[in-house]
């Protein structure tokens, strides 16, 4: 709008007989010249003059493929040899100092420093051996340039190692491993039960009764306590919060996949013979991620070739994951095929005549996989933070008090009541996000940051630097929830200027599926928890991210949940 | 293709004349389904007036009569991809409080080009009020494809 508003004032001055027309225009339309889109792209649309509002038709442009390609003039841009760069050793690439900083597991701290050496746009190769160069970027207008430059198809880094290992099992892969036009057609199927408010709306009944279970395991942990004022309390030290969340976001996701409970946590509706299989599942997709994150500095290949320790473990908790998950598919399929089975996932799938049983299969393996760890460590920050900051937790509870009655269980109608527990997930994956760096590889030749970025280069938006920006988050350490409240008073300009520094889920046709799903457990687990349980960290010492692939905490997060009266 | 009547070769200077002709003549019915005139205003060069039936979304409308946006609507009306994306002509966004939600607002504070008056184009359902509603296609969109 920004140039179209500048063309409409060129409009003014020259001919005063379209004056009225360019005012309807401009009126019509919201002067407010409000867009934070970043010069690159001015600069690409006047060296181009094919700005449709430039006076040449736009089917014309657009036949030609010239005004959506956005042609840019590349002599004008810096070469991408000229992107900034840290220095190091040839051949050896970032890897010796990534080491030095403790490894990939502190890659978001390692290049956070990089960011605040080499600014918001550097590229660098973090392994050994590996020669792709990856463009980090930590700037609000520079993510949003590659997502509005991402396309149609939008593709993503796959780690190395998975890739591999489907390839050497010869495995077909759900929706994370596909692109191009086979991406969407299962995205589009997968979209009409993930993202539909309605279809979502069905399972919180039984994503409520999965937290009640939670709950209750938590409240027979108890134990009475005195206090020195001689009041009795019932406080239960939870030091396995991992794991709980891990079962509870397992058996969510199992409940809304098979329309019927696993039995991660115990409850009256599962056999105890069930556990044993969960568990390992759940451990085998935790060292999925474990050894995943570890051939990052050694290359999977090498890792395959030398039949390397990280190699087998990997490949073991791989097998182990997928065959398990493919009994409990085909266990439900069984059970599915007759037609009065609850709604599910599964059953939806089926329904679509084209995906073959095969293929079901390795999309609910991959929905697991994506799902649970991210969902259990996504809530398991948000609870540490309620704990840390007892104001917070305060807040809300006083928020559940006003909307829902005591003893009442809090339901999905109950959550437009309660917007502080969304402020409160969305500051914690600010602070926490639990994919700490969005990957793109873009298919076209960009202007970024005012280099010429050829297509085929990998581009990494660094989330945990940008989220904790006092650029863009004023008091960005701190954990505040009330920041994301909407303010009526603040400009379109105010409103729009961090949007980009803080997407958790991603952004566009290729953002985070599971989403909704993912909020809508999240906010139910929070808000019942609190309701329920006064949090307390078991020791002050703040506890930092080590990362697993994903944002995981760097030792065990211990709470006191003390009941409420 | 029945309902489609294109106005692209349209010069701007009668644009307001025929808008507001439109607005003046009552809405046509067809069966029982009241008819809805919108105009998707591509370019000041480029709108296409379709008329859509009310109850249909200003995403739906746009592919239903082949407007010609292309890469509009990407998650089919999940209010998720933000691809749909419209301006809306600021005297209907006002007249009949056609206001996003929390939720739209959110999306649409990371969209690309987004006015005071914008909307998520699958979130807004048409209704007889809207007859001869314009909207704008916002220049900057995610619409390449490789």
């Amino acid at each position: 709008m920004a140039f179209v508003s500048r063309l409409l004032s060129q409009g003014l001055q020259s001919a005063a007989k379209v004056r009225k027309n360019v005012r309807h225009q401009q009126l019509a339309f919201a002067s407010t010249n409000s867009s934070i889109i970043d010069e690159e792209m001015n600069i690409d649309r006047e060296l181009t003059g094919k700005c449709p509002f430039a006076g040449k038709s736009m089917a014309a442009t657009q036949a030609s493929g010239a005004y959506r390609d956005r042609p840019v003039n590349y002599r004008k841009a810096k070469k991408f040899d000229e992107v900034p760069k840290p220095y190091s050793l040839p051949l050896l690439g970032s890897s010796i100092s990534v080491m030095r900083e403790g490894g990939t597991q502190y890659l978001h701290e390692y290049i956070d420093r990089r960011h605040k050496e080499l600014g918001p746009i550097f590229k660098d190769r973090t392994s050994a051996f590996n020669s792709i160069d990856i463009v980090f970027i930590a700037s609000n207008k520079l993510m949003q340039h590659v997502y509005l430059n991402e396309g149609k198809h939008p593709i993503h880094l796959v780690p190395e190692s998975w890739t591999l290992y489907n390839q050497v099992k010869n495995v077909q892969r759900g929706l994370f491993f596909m692109d191009g036009p086979e991406w969407r057609q299962l995205r589009s199927i997968l979209e009409k039960m993930f993202l539909d408010r309605e279809h979502i709306s069905k399972f919180t009944s039984v994503f409520n009764e999965v937290i009640t279970d939670l709950i209750y395991a938590w409240t027979a942990k108890s134990d009475h306590v005195t206090s020195a004022n001689g009041e009795t309390k019932r406080i239960a030290l939870i030091d396995e919060l991992e794991k709980d969340l891990y079962k509870w976001s397992i058996e969510s996701l199992g409940a809304m996949i098979f329309g019927r409970r696993l039995g991660c946590i115990p409850s009256a509706h599962v056999l105890s013979s069930e556990f044993e299989r969960l568990h390992e599942f759940v451990a085998c997709v935790q060292q999925i991620f474990v050894e995943s994150a570890k051939m990052t500095l050694i290359p999977a290949k090498y890792a395959y070739k030398f039949n390397l320790p990280m190699w087998k473990r990997f490949e073991r908790a791989a097998n182990g994951a997928i065959t398990l998950a493919r009994s409990y598919v085909e266990e439900n399929m069984r059970n599915t095929s007759r037609s009065e089975t609850a709604d599910s996932v599964l059953k939806n799938l089926f329904a679509e005549k084209h995906i073959t049983r095969e293929m079901v299969c390795s999309i609910i393996v991959d929905l697991f996989i994506a799902a649970a760890d991210t969902t259990s460590h996504g809530t398991q920050w948000s609870l540490y933070l309620l704990a840390k900051n007892p104001q917070c937790q305060q807040r809300l509870y006083d928020e559940i008090n006003s909307a829902i009655k005591k003893d009442e269980i809090i339901e999905e109608r109950h959550l437009k009541q309660l917007p502080y527990v969304r402020c409160i997930i969305k500051e914690a994956l600010r602070l926490y996000p639990i994919a700490p760096f969005i990957s793109r590889i873009i298919t076209r030749d960009i202007v970024l940051g005012g280099y010429h970025v050829p297509k085929g280069k990998l581009i990494a938006m660094s989330l945990y630097t940008t989220g904790r920006d006092e650029k863009y988050f004023k008091d960005a350490q701190s954990f505040k929830p009330e920041r994301w409240f909407r303010d009526p008073s603040k400009t379109l300009e105010e409103r729009t200027f961090n949007a980009y520094a803080c997407l958790p889920f991603g952004f566009g046709p290729r953002s985070c599926i599971g989403r909704r799903v993912a909020e809508l457990q999240m906010q139910l687990l929070l808000a019942r928890t609190v309701q329920k349980f006064k949090l307390e960290p078991e020791c002050e010492e703040d506890i930092n991210i080590k990362l697993r692939m994903i944002t995981t905490p760097e030792k065990a997060i211990h709470l006191r949940f003390k009941e409420r009266d | 293709m029945a309902n489609l009547i294109r106005v692209s070769k349209l010069l701007t200077h009668s644009r307001g004349a025929l808008v507001r002709q439109l607005n003046s003549s009552t809405q046509m019915r067809n069966g029982d389904k009241v008819k809805v005139r919108v105009t998707y205003v591509k370019s000041l060069q480029d709108k296409v007036t379709v008329e859509a039936e009310e109850g249909e979304s200003l995403m739906e409308a746009a592919n239903k009569y082949n407007v010609g946006i292309e890469h509009f609507g990407a998650c089919g009306g999940k209010m998720d991809c933000a691809t749909c994306h419209l301006i809306l002509h600021k005297e209907y966004f006002e007249k009949l409080k056609l206001f996003p939600s929390e939720e739209e607002l959110d999306l649409l504070d990371r969209t690309f080009d987004v006015e005071n008056t914008s909307r998520i184009g699958c979130q807004v359902k048409l209704t007889k009020e809207m007859d001869g509603i314009e909207v704008f296609v916002p220049k900057n969109r995610n619409d390449w494809s490789p």
